[in-house]
């Protein structure tokens, strides 16, 4: 083991430091703490080893990282069986409750609510505003946008002359029922028809957040790849409708349709799929039937 | 991010139920997390200690039971030996 480190010469010692910073470089990653006697050994064993005593190098790789330290929260075993109060409790309590409340406020105005989800830059605000744009003058629609900072997207949709309202999460991945009561808050909601809610462009912390809504839809781009809902099956697992949005950029973007349209049906079997393009228009129409018959 | 606000939720959770069961100290917290929660056990066990920390709850450890379907639930509070 110590042969070929000799060999390198007066640099034997520098691939090995890198090794040993590892520890603090990690923490600085915010995950994790690691812990201080793990750093300590690491750095008193360094010049042991460098001196070409004390253990192999190998024996030291258990000390480096630290995230199975802060992953073994298991209780202690003793000898005596523990006694186990049985609970039943779900976690998101809280938002389920506030969002069941929100789902019966909009049924008892008569507001049919829908939410758009998906990865950044998959198009939602597009879509929307060229849904907004042509539901506006008519019908009686208004939207809120999550984004952690910035207005734009609520300027941007307010163009269409339909109210609009910004949620900034400032750090949050995700919006919850209760920013959604708090954006509401003096709003009069049977004075609207429909209301959209766009999500965090996030394909992940969505999915365990019911905002109240009535459908939700999830977008997917043609540039993002055929296999985003096989790589994110959970948000596909949490919506209504499956979006498929700037088609006509299909072809200059070699997307198979037919192959995203087969794994969304693998991941979500017999949930609609509608494929649009905000900017040629096409599947507009459809989206508007499928609101209609909501 | 998601994971933290997830492991205060049910940090106040668990202390609710304990507060209808004066005297219970909690050594583990047993859950119930499905496949489809779109909630990672490591993570969240990890938020959970952080989140902890200050709480009368510190130093409890959380058990997960990993099930297929959407569960995120709280199935039982293990008993510290008095």
């Amino acid at each position: 083991m110590s042969t070929p480190i000799d060999e390198r010469g007066p640099q034997r010692g520098r691939p090995r430091a890198r090794r040993f910073r590892a520890p603090s470089a990690y923490a600085r990653t915010g995950m994790g703490t690691p812990e201080p006697h793990a750093s300590a050994a690491l750095a008193g064993a360094a010049p042991a080893l460098l001196a070409g005593g004390g253990p192999p190098y190998g024996s030291l790789r258990p000390c480096a990282p630290t995230l199975p330290t802060v992953q073994t929260a298991r209780p202690l075993r003793s000898t005596i069986t523990p006694r186990i109060i049985e609970v039943r409790r779900n976690i998101l309590k809280d938002n389920d409750l506030r969002a069941r409340a929100l789902r019966q406020r909009f049924a008892a105005a008569g507001v049919r609510v829908v939410s758009l989800v998906s990865s950044p830059g998959s198009g939602k605000t597009a879509l929307l505003e060229a849904l907004l744009t042509r539901l506006a003058p008519a019908a009686r629609v208004a939207a809120l946008v999550g984004d952690l900072a910035t207005d734009h997207d609520a300027r941007r949709l307010a163009r269409s002359g339909a109210p609009v309202r910004q949620i900034n999460t400032d750090t949050l991945c995700h919006l919850e029922a209760r920013m959604i009561e708090t954006a509401l808050l003096d709003w009069d909601l049977a004075a609207l028809d429909l209301l959209f809610i766009e999500n965090v462009g996030n394909l992940v912390c969505p999915s365990s957040y019911d905002l109240g809504e009535a459908r939700r839809w999830v977008l997917s781009s043609v540039t993002e790849g055929e296999d985003k809902p096989l790589k994110y099956p959970t948000i596909y697992n949490s919506a209504d409708l499956a979006v498929i949005t700037k088609c006509d950029l299909a072809e200059a973007a070699g997307c198979d349709l037919e192959l995203l349209h087969a794994n969304i049906e693998a991941v979500r079997p017999g949930m609609p799929v509608i494929a649009c393009s905000a900017s040629t228009g096409a599947g507009l129409d459809e989206l508007l039937a499928n609101l209609r018959g909501m | 991010m998601h994971e933290l606000s997830l492991a205060m939720s049910l940090i106040d959770g668990v202390e609710e139920e304990c507060a209808a069961r004066p005297g219970l100290k909690v050594r583990a917290v047993h859950l119930r997390l499905g496949a489809l929660s779109g909630v990672n056990a490591d993570a969240l066990t990890f938020s959970y200690q952080l989140a902890c920390q200050g709480t009368p709850l510190e130093g409890t450890a959380l058990v997960t039971e990993a099930t297929p379907g959407r569960e995120l639930e709280i199935i039982g509070l293990e008993a510290a030996e008095l």
